[in-house]
């Protein structure tokens, strides 16, 4: 197990290293240059290039890159152009709105992604499988601020002061109103993972609920739903966790949009916001951060998926030794 | 069509191989998603759409970009889906988008499906080797920048740095290059299934030359998988392209695609102008709908193993 975890690891180390330098040798191509944006298109050459020194582009690309990259590993992004602010702050400063929305719209998803699966599967072909069917197609194909911007327009203009559309409150200042800002961009975001794991689910369950262990406790005596919730839903859970762990990864990029849809001050628009103004560390700040954020839970997902499932793991050791 | 005969003496004259087992029954995939109720919609819609993208645009009463009405109208016989806030015709603007989606949606994941095929191709021909094991960690690279934060910085990027051009050429690239990753992994799997199966050792086994066996046997039998992906990509395609340029970093006036259309209209939804939003987000869920229904259908047709009844 270690030692998977260990290959997984060293694999992605150099994969975020690559990001880092595309994103570096992006960020730093020519003609726009940060620099110019700061002082202003009146400034004298000798301003812009006091500011290119401040700033440390005066140096060569691969001298900043690995400047930066020092920083990194000590933990450092460096800083923003326009606020100064440490960018590890900045980002620790939105990252909590962003998760909150992700987490609800986790818990939206799987409190009604794996009821609907295991619905479809128990009455599999019949008028309630078509319907969730139907459900999950839709769900899958209605991109996520499409629904926001559904919600913006129904409550902001025909059932106005029921739940709030725009802007977010923190949960550390007033839990109930934050719990009941981020209700509205989590279903945004919930969609497309609900479809998804209600056609999981089903997939797996209907898998599972054919084998022969089933049948034992069936003919044994043991009651239906108690066999589909206690003795199926467990085995057939495995995939379903694979694929909530990948879309916890990609919320983080449906979070931009949703963001700007409901005007939330989250990592997304930080990110949005940086770039309108060619605040380059905190773009390569959150790009970076994102990308470290997906791969470590593809990790975590792996291991998961190896600790339940002997099955796997076995394998693994095998292929390695 | 029964394939030639299997020679007994090899060694007397130039064997003849097998025949791969691939072409026989394509049209036969077509009428069978065309027997299905949902296929059938599903395929008229996608060719509306299509037609609609190719002379959509000469169909519009007014030019897109002119004022020809008052300022927020809602639909009207005039106007048939009302005016945005500088009194242009939404449904010529609707029109316009449609073209833009579409045609950003289809050029992205043709470019993506063959970038993505061949790299596939060649990562199955090298398994095992660095050569392989380099494509597919590049293809990793990519996959770990999430999708909609990779889109809109790269073309902004991008876009900024090489002045106007043709945003349209450059958003499309840039999208086909994000889903390169889906079409490579999807073509590596059926390649390395093709190459271990019997009737391609069969041909191996007769002399075939290597690129003989690809192009004969292996090409025309990963088709169908890749196809099945490129349905299902046209549908993210769309979702991507809008969701980009609804953040304002995608398709820049004076085009417009249907995210350009909510981008411009952003400030107006909270205030009732209902026409504004829904037409260009139905524009948009009913491509991604019927692509996605289409893929799926597609998908059970040509792998009897993958129907619903399990």
């Amino acid at each position: 197990m270690l030692k998977m975890i260990g290959a997984r690891l060293a694999i992605s180390v150099p994969v975020l290293l690559v990001v880092s330098i595309l994103s570096f040798i992006l960020l730093r191509l020519p003609p726009d240059d940060p620099a110019r944006l700061r002082v202003g298109l009146e400034a004298s050459p000798e301003a812009v290039e006091a500011m290119r020194r401040q700033l440390g582009l005066d140096r060569p690309v691969v001298v900043q890159y690995l400047d930066w990259l020092a920083g990194v590993i000590r933990g450092d992004l460096g800083s923003s152009y326009a606020s100064g602010a440490p960018v590890t702050e900045l980002i620790a400063e939105r990252l909590p709105v962003t998760a909150q929305i992700g987490l609800t719209a986790i818990v939206i998803t799987i409190i009604i992604g794996i009821p609907l699966g295991v619905a479809a599967a128990v009455w599999r072909n019949s008028v309630i499988d078509e319907i969730v069917r139907v459900i999950s197609m839709v769900g899958m194909s209605v991109p996520g601020f499409a629904i926001g911007i559904g919600f913006v327009l129904l409550f902001g203009w025909y059932v106005t002061d029921v739940m709030p559309y725009s802007g977010f409150v923190r949960f550390s200042e007033d839990p109930l109103a934050s719990v009941q800002h981020s209700l509205l961009p989590a279903v945004s975001l919930a969609a497309a993972p609900i479809a998804i794991v209600v056609r999981m689910c089903r997939t797996s369950l209907i898998e599972v609920l054919s084998q022969d262990y089933i049948l034992a406790a069936r003919a044994g005596g043991v009651g239906r739903w108690t066999v589909v919730w206690i003795d199926a839903l467990r085995n057939a859970l495995l995939p379903v966790v694979t694929v909530l762990g990948v879309i916890t990864g990609s919320l983080l990029g449906g979070s931009v949009v949703v963001e700007t849809v409901f005007g939330i001050p989250g990592l997304g628009s930080l990110l949005i916001d940086a770039f309108d103004t060619r605040d380059y560390p905190v773009v390569i700040g959150v790009l970076l951060f994102a990308a470290t954020v997906f791969v470590v839970i593809n990790i975590i997902v792996d291991v998961l998926y190896g600790l339940l499932n002997p099955r796997i793991r076995a394998g693994y050791e095998r292929s390695r030794a | 069509m029964s394939g030639s005969p299997i020679p007994t003496d090899t060694s007397a004259h130039t064997p003849s191989p097998p025949r791969s087992p691939a072409r026989r029954g394509r049209p036969r995939a077509l009428r069978a998603i065309l027997r299905r109720p949902m296929g059938a919609v599903s395929l008229a819609v996608v060719v509306v759409l299509l037609l609609g993208a190719l002379v959509g645009v000469y169909l519009a009463p007014y030019p897109a970009d002119a004022m020809v009405g008052g300022s927020l109208e809602p639909p009207s016989g005039r106007h048939w889906m009302g005016t945005d806030q500088f009194g242009r015709d939404v449904f010529s603007r609707f029109l316009g988008g449609t073209r833009v989606s579409i045609v950003i949606a289809i050029l992205s994941v043709a470019i993506a499906g063959l970038l993505g095929a061949t790299l596939g191709l060649y990562a199955a021909l090298w398994d095992g080797r660095i050569r392989g094991g380099v494509i597919m960690r590049a293809m990793d690279v990519i996959l770990a920048f999430p999708l909609l934060i990779l889109v809109p910085v790269v073309t902004a990027l991008v876009s900024t740095r090489f002045g106007s051009g043709n945003k349209i050429l450059l958003i499309s690239f840039l999208i086909g290059i994000v889903f390169t990753p889906l079409f490579a992994r999807v073509a590596r799997a059926s390649v390395l299934a093709e190459l271990r199966e019997t009737y391609v050792e069969a041909a191996r086994a007769y002399g075939t030359p290597q690129r003989a066996v690809l192009w004969r046997h292996v090409v025309p039998n990963i088709v169908a998988p890749l196809l099945v992906q490129a349905a299902f990509t046209v549908a993210i395609a769309v979702e991507v392209e809008a969701a980009v340029s609804f953040l304002g970093l995608g398709v820049q006036p004076p085009d417009a695609s249907w995210g350009t259309i909510l981008h411009d209209a952003r400030r107006f939804i909270a205030l009732g102008a209902w026409w504004l939003a829904a037409f260009p987000c139905l524009g948009i869920a009913i491509t991604a709908l019927s692509f996605n229904v289409l893929a799926d259908i597609t998908r059970d047709v040509l792998d009897p193993r993958s129907t619903r009844a399990s």
